[in-house]
């Protein structure tokens, strides 16, 4: 069931988890996101959120992964390791607002959603957070029309569309092998442009995009049009990843580019498999040729 | 003759952050803190190696941005204050604590941060990259770029944009330390089969890779991460050792995690009384970490229960580490060695703030072992492009898609949390090169908004932003840099298209986004790019 109008967005939700610590928010759904801030609420005082940390912060990974600070990560302080704060030191509320954070430019306070920024702090309480500003709406919409597809991983690919949908209905998102068969798919309103297919990339061969208003569907096809597989590997499983795109100007240089006479790729345990470098011909295609 | 190789590569990166709108900003601290604690103690070890005659052939990549921070007088001005202040801290931290079991701790903070602070604001007279120069001018220091803003290529939709976002690097390169870069570290290592003949004619030698991108190559690399392997075009793989990563990085195993090693989670942001904090703090008022700790990790104990950090046991501990770690590269090369038939070569990369920030005693880790391997001749520490002109014959292969993310994948940059981004980062970029295609060249103005929205897009296309959104830590801003830059990036192009230049803005955001003054936004003209391909993206348009 729909949340009633007058409930707090998802967005909002995040903000407030934001401000009581909560992790992972962005991975909450919106009950999820009620209950972590119930939790946190029902708490005696709000757990202190957890150090600022520059990019590069995250868990380890155990030689694996970006930066992560190898100690083993301590709790934030809990709050009753916070020494309290006299009343009198409390900055006032003008101050959490000015310099730090800024409060946006008008009408900038209204995001792309329409939904309002959250109102300056009004009491002299102690200070526990800060306006967030999120920057300027984006366009909702672009004039290209396409669908584009993003291999995230050996399971898993983004696709993402600028189609407009001709009345009512949902767009569906197929990702299919090489045979044809649907290997997941998606369903998703308008606004939504975008989501995960979630499938063994190794086998997808094409994703299609269809809406009941269209008399007609879209196919991005994933492997390579001419047919030359570029068999990698992405995490623990082989996969093709897409280089060509099914009737864009984008082309990868072919076998006849003179690349492969320039540094052969031997057989594995070819006796001739270590070579010099030699300098690179530089006589990739022009984007102005391929297309 | 050594029996093996070792190349140490230290990645040194923020975002571009600077703020003058503002006279103190947050997420500037991430540069401050990283100046105090990474930067300055490495350029110190460097001094004192230089200063004893000790052998070194270390490799860093200083990103773009970071250079184009570091030389900024704005931020230098900045991190000098926020030095000073926190010397005066840890001056009244040291007083407080004198004489109690708190006081060596508390003492060495203040002698570190004194002479931290007297040298950047003294003898360096604020400037690092010319510190750094004269190190890579003399041999101990090669110095990597990355890409221009830490951009991560495969995932860009455009040639051109990977282009640029690498040539971009190498000018920035060039005009701060003097020489175009032979190496790069492609931002999260993120490497995509095609990357590798745009670094060649950018005159890129070799870049660092995960280890995965070798042995799962095509076809793998018969000796695995043991050895580099050229690309098709001639590029050299580096590929990352899991051994030596795994005695640094691991959470549970690693180094950074004994016992008495200084806390980092532990600051005296939260111990002190707010009063004598507050000074110290932001403007808002709020307890953040200050980078004056005083206690050590201890063990699997909460905070409250961390005793007091001993700085010359930290330090002994350290040197032993630093034994045990080249103990371990002795017995890695030799036991390669007897089977390869081979000189072995092993490529440890880490983040540079790492060492100092993330671990306090990281440098004296580091100059240790950088010690310990000059006094020895079984495992030579040599720069990447200097193994390459003394073992030029290595096996070509096409090194497999991969970053250093987990599991080696784009999942880190693209996920349920910012998928959002990538749609408007590609159409950013598509409008940047229609409309460079279309008026470059028309007037001295039009191609001044070129520039700027050049850089725009330039500045969106950090990889910081997604990661941040993914470790969810400074959520807010970075969602606000994605959005300003390409909401600014549309504006400038609209007024390119209309005929109607907004110089008043043009001036704003130029006077606030200061980096990469040589733009050249020819560089996204599709005449000036070539169709490389490296890219994990597939397009269909009705």
């Amino acid at each position: 069931m729909a949340p009633p109008p007058t409930a707090p967005t998802v967005r909002e939700l995040r903000d407030r988890a934001a401000t009581l610590g909560i992790r992972g928010r962005w991975r909450m759904r919106r009950d999820e996101l009620l209950e972590a801030i119930a939790a946190a609420q029902a708490a005696p005082e709000a757990a202190a959120p957890a150090p600022e940390e520059a990019p590069g912060a995250g868990q380890p990974a155990d030689g694996t992964g970006r930066p992560s600070p190898p100690l083993a990560p301590a709790p934030a302080p809990a709050a009753s390791e916070l020494v309290a704060f006299p009343p009198a030191l409390r900055p006032s509320p003008a101050a959490s607002l000015h310099g730090l954070v800024p409060l946006p430019e008008a009408p900038a306070g209204t995001d792309a959603a329409g939904e309002a920024a959250p109102p300056p702090r009004s009491d002299d309480s102690e200070p526990e957070s800060v306006f967030i500003d999120r920057g300027p709406p984006l366009p909702q919409r672009y004039a290209a029309r396409r669908c584009r597809v993003l291999v995230q991983s050996a399971a898993c690919a983004w696709v993402y569309w600028e189609l407009e949908a001709p009345g009512a209905g949902l767009w569906r998102v197929e990702g299919r092998d090489v045979e044809g068969r649907v290997l997941d798919a998606f369903e998703a309103w308008d606004g939504l442009r975008g989501g995960f297919l979630r499938l063994e990339t190794a086998r997808l061969e094409r994703v299609h995009l269809r809406h009941p208003g269209l008399d007609r569907e879209l196919v991005v096809q994933v492997r390579p049009a001419s047919g030359r597989a570029f068999a990698t590997q992405v995490a623990r499983g082989a996969s093709e990843l897409p280089w060509v795109a099914a009737g864009s100007a984008w082309a990868r240089p072919s076998a006849e580019d003179g690349l492969r006479e320039a540094a052969p790729i031997p057989a594995p345990g070819h006796a001739a498999a270590e070579v010099a470098p030699r300098a690179l011909p530089h006589s990739p295609v022009r984007r102005a040729q391929a297309g | 003759m050594p029996t093996g190789a070792l190349s140490l590569v230290l990645h040194a990166h923020l975002p571009f952050v600077r703020h003058p709108e503002h006279p103190r900003f947050l997420e500037e601290d991430w540069l401050f803190e990283a100046i105090a604690e990474t930067y300055i103690p490495l350029l110190r070890m460097l001094d004192r190696l230089e200063a004893d005659g000790v052998p070194c052939q270390l490799t860093m990549s200083i990103t773009p941005p970071l250079a184009e921070m570091l030389a900024d007088p704005l931020l230098q001005e900045r991190a000098s204050d926020r030095l000073a202040r926190l010397a005066e801290l840890a001056r009244e931290v040291a007083a407080v604590h004198a004489g109690g079991p708190l006081a060596a701790a508390a003492e060495h903070a203040r002698h570190e941060l004194e002479e931290a602070s007297e040298l950047f604001e003294g003898a360096w007279q604020r400037q690092l990259l010319p510190r750094f120069r004269h190190h890579l001018e003399a041999g101990r220091l090669e110095v990597f770029t990355c890409t221009a803003t830490h951009g991560l290529l495969p995932l860009m939709a455009t040639d051109e944009a990977r282009s640029a976002q690498v040539e971009q690097a190498c000018r920035t390169h060039a005009r701060h330390l003097g020489r175009r870069p032979e190496g790069i570290w492609l931002a999260e290592c993120a490497w995509s089969p095609g990357l590798d003949e745009l670094l060649a004619t950018a005159g890129i030698r070799c870049f660092i890779a995960e280890g995965r991108a070798l042995t799962e190559a095509s076809p793998p690399a018969r000796l695995g991460t043991a050895r580099p392997v050229w690309t098709p075009a001639g590029v050299a793989a580096f590929g990352r050792d899991a051994e030596c990563s795994h005695q640094v990085w691991s959470a549970s195993e690693g180094y950074p995690g004994d016992y008495l090693y200084r806390e980092f989670y532990r600051d005296v942001a939260w111990d002190l009384p707010y009063a004598l904090v507050r000074p110290y703090l932001h403007d808002d008022g709020i307890r953040r970490a200050l980078g004056i700790k005083l206690h050590r990790v201890t063990g699997p104990v909460d905070l409250a229960d961390k005793e007091p950090y001993d700085p010359a046991a930290a330090l002994a501990r350290a040197r032993e580490h630093a034994r045990h770690f080249v103990a371990c590269r002795q017995a890695q090369v030799r036991e390669l060695s007897a089977r390869m038939g081979r000189t072995p070569h092993l490529t440890a990369p880490f983040d540079a703030e790492l060492f100092g920030h993330w671990w306090s005693e990281g440098p004296a880790f580091l100059e240790a072992v950088i010690r310990e391997l000059a006094a020895q001749d079984t495992v030579a520490l040599v720069h990447p492009t200097r193994w390459l002109d003394q073992e030029p014959v290595n096996q070509v292969t096409v090194p497999a898609h991969s970053t250093w993310g987990a599991e080696g994948t784009y999942e880190v940059w693209l996920n349920d949390g910012n998928a959002w981004m990538h749609r408007h980062l590609h159409h950013a970029e598509e409008r940047v090169v229609s409309v460079v295609s279309r008026f470059l060249g028309r007037s001295a103005q039009v191609d001044r908004a070129l520039a700027q929205a050049c850089r725009e897009l330039l500045l969106a296309q950090s990889s910081d932003w997604a990661f941040i959104l993914t470790m969810d830590t400074s959520v807010g801003y970075a969602e606000r840099r994605t959005r300003e830059h390409i909401h600014h990036l549309h504006r400038i192009a609209d007024g390119v298209e209309q005929g109607h230049i907004d110089i008043a803005h043009l001036d704003e955001r130029q006077g606030r986004w200061t980096c990469f003054p040589d733009l050249d936004p020819a560089l996204w003209h599709p005449r000036e790019v070539l169709a490389y391909g490296g890219s994990a993206v597939a397009t269909a348009q009705p």
